[in-house]
């Protein structure tokens, strides 16, 4: 066919794409996407458990893996004669809470996620979850692991998927505290490339090597004393306003598959009797 | 017939949609940046198969925007205008059909997609967004090595197996 009679169809095209995009940037497409996600979410879990058992078994090298693990069981040594300490006062704590009838008045309830998508390089570090605001999820809601470690916040938001920005991005920002106290001390800042330090704590706050970091609580949607990371190393002369730290996570938050999201009791809907806890 | 194939196409489309847009997302190393949507845009548009590159290029690019971790690429349309400038330079500049020709527009291809990405990136930003959507440099550099490692192979596909590329191009691309 010859270049001028091609050239209509090429306008026409192109037309069609733009007249597209145009319908796609004002919203109307949103619900033939909606419906394309939910059609398409069952390969995306499927691929994304196959991905993550691949990505799982060629993780790192054998020494960098033995390295690390010689360092933690370090810390975790230091860590023992503390955890014996805590875990009585937490029994404690917890026998007086069912005392009190106070284990359903945290305001949060939790669900569990699969992490589908993964992005994490340079800056960034996020992850899209099966889950969205069908579920009751909103921006901003906490993301946890295991018993409570952050990893990052709800930051995008659709219907049946989130966007969770992960603790190590460079947007990220979490307000934190001390172990054991609810005390606003300094700010959990991403740097990227899985990095993340511990800024704005006041010359007068105590913070040495391998001590706790954890949510103060004063953000809306993250409750208290969530932990998120490990201090590694103290930085700043005693005559600047405030120090810093480099963090160690707690979570490899590269390697993430479940999370689970925390959310104020009154946003749950009704219609998830699973996850509904009585007042 | 024909509808089978546009189907079986846009099924290719949707499957290497979600493999990059999923499953590639938690591999490490190198496998992490075989991206091959866009080789196989070239691939197509170099077996003269114009319409198959397009519903190719609009599937995969739609379920890379509907699972994308962070903000929409446009990616649908950002793959569409990479098939439409591709099949422009395969009509009126590189007109043969040699290794050489497909390498070279697969390249062309990743570094206008590369650019687009920098460009969202930076309208996103212009509308107040921090957005991380190009990849970097040295990311670009190592897709690209295995851009070429795929294109190879998929010319090879062709030629052996396709017996595509053995007979003439038409007049015009002579003429």
């Amino acid at each position: 066919m010859p270049i001028s009679r091609r050239v209509p169809l090429f306008i026409i095209l192109m037309g069609t794409v733009l007249a597209v995009a145009v319908l796609y940037g004002i919203g109307i497409l949103n619900p033939v996407q909606e419906t394309l996600r939910w059609a398409l979410s069952p390969l995306a879990n499927l691929s994304a458990v196959i991905g993550t058992r691949l990505g799982h078994d060629a993780a790192g090298n054998v020494a960098t893996l033995q390295a690390q693990v010689r360092d933690y069981e370090d810390r975790l040594a230091a860590f023992s004669v503390d955890y014996v300490k805590l875990r009585s006062l937490e029994e404690e704590n917890r026998q007086l809470r069912v005392m009190a009838k106070f284990l359903s008045s945290t305001g949060y309830d939790h669900i569990g996620a699969r992490v589908i998508a993964r992005h994490i390089q340079g800056k960034s570090a996020a992850v899209l979850i099966d889950r969205g605001s069908d579920d009751g999820l909103e921006k901003g809601m906490a993301v946890i692991v295991g018993d409570g470690v952050l990893v990052g916040k709800i930051t995008l938001l659709n219907r049946r998927l989130a966007t969770v920005t992960l603790i190590s991005d460079e947007r990220s920002r979490v307000a934190a505290a001390p172990l054991g106290s609810n005390k606003l001390f300094g700010m959990v800042e991403g740097l990227g490339n899985g990095i993340s330090r511990l800024t704005l704590v006041p010359q007068s706050e105590p913070l040495k090597r391998n001590d706790i970091v954890v949510t103060a609580g004063t953000e809306e949607k993250i409750p208290a004393n969530l932990a998120i990371a490990l201090v590694d190393e103290v930085k700043g002369q005693p005559t600047d306003p405030f120090k810093t730290a480099t963090l160690l996570p707690l979570a490899r938050l590269d390697q993430l598959s479940l999370v689970t999201v925390l959310r104020p009791a009154a946003l749950r809907p009704v219609t998830d009797p699973q996850n509904y806890a009585h007042p | 017939m024909r509808i089978l194939k546009y189907a079986a196409v846009a099924a290719l489309g949707l499957a290497f949609g979600l493999y990059e847009s999923t499953f590639l997302t938690f591999v490490s190393g190198w496998l992490s940046y075989l991206k091959p949507i866009l080789p196989s845009l070239v691939f197509f548009m170099l077996l003269e198969r114009r319409g198959y590159a397009l519903i190719f290029g609009a599937c995969a690019g739609t379920v890379l925007d509907l699972f994308a971790v962070e903000s929409p690429s446009l990616a649908p349309w950002r793959l569409l205008f990479i098939a439409a400038t591709l099949w422009f330079v395969s009509e009126r500049i590189l007109t043969n059909r040699s290794v050489y020709s497909m390498v070279t527009m697969t390249l062309a291809g990743r570094l206008f997609d590369w650019s687009w990405l920098v460009t969202t990136e930076w309208i996103y930003g212009l509308m107040g967004r921090d957005v991380y959507l190009a990849p970097s440099l040295a990311d670009l550099g190592r897709t690209a090595a295995l851009d070429f490692v795929v294109t190879v192979a998929l010319f090879i596909f062709g030629l052996l197996v396709m017996r595509q590329y053995l007979r003439p191009r038409r007049a015009l691309a002579y003429g």
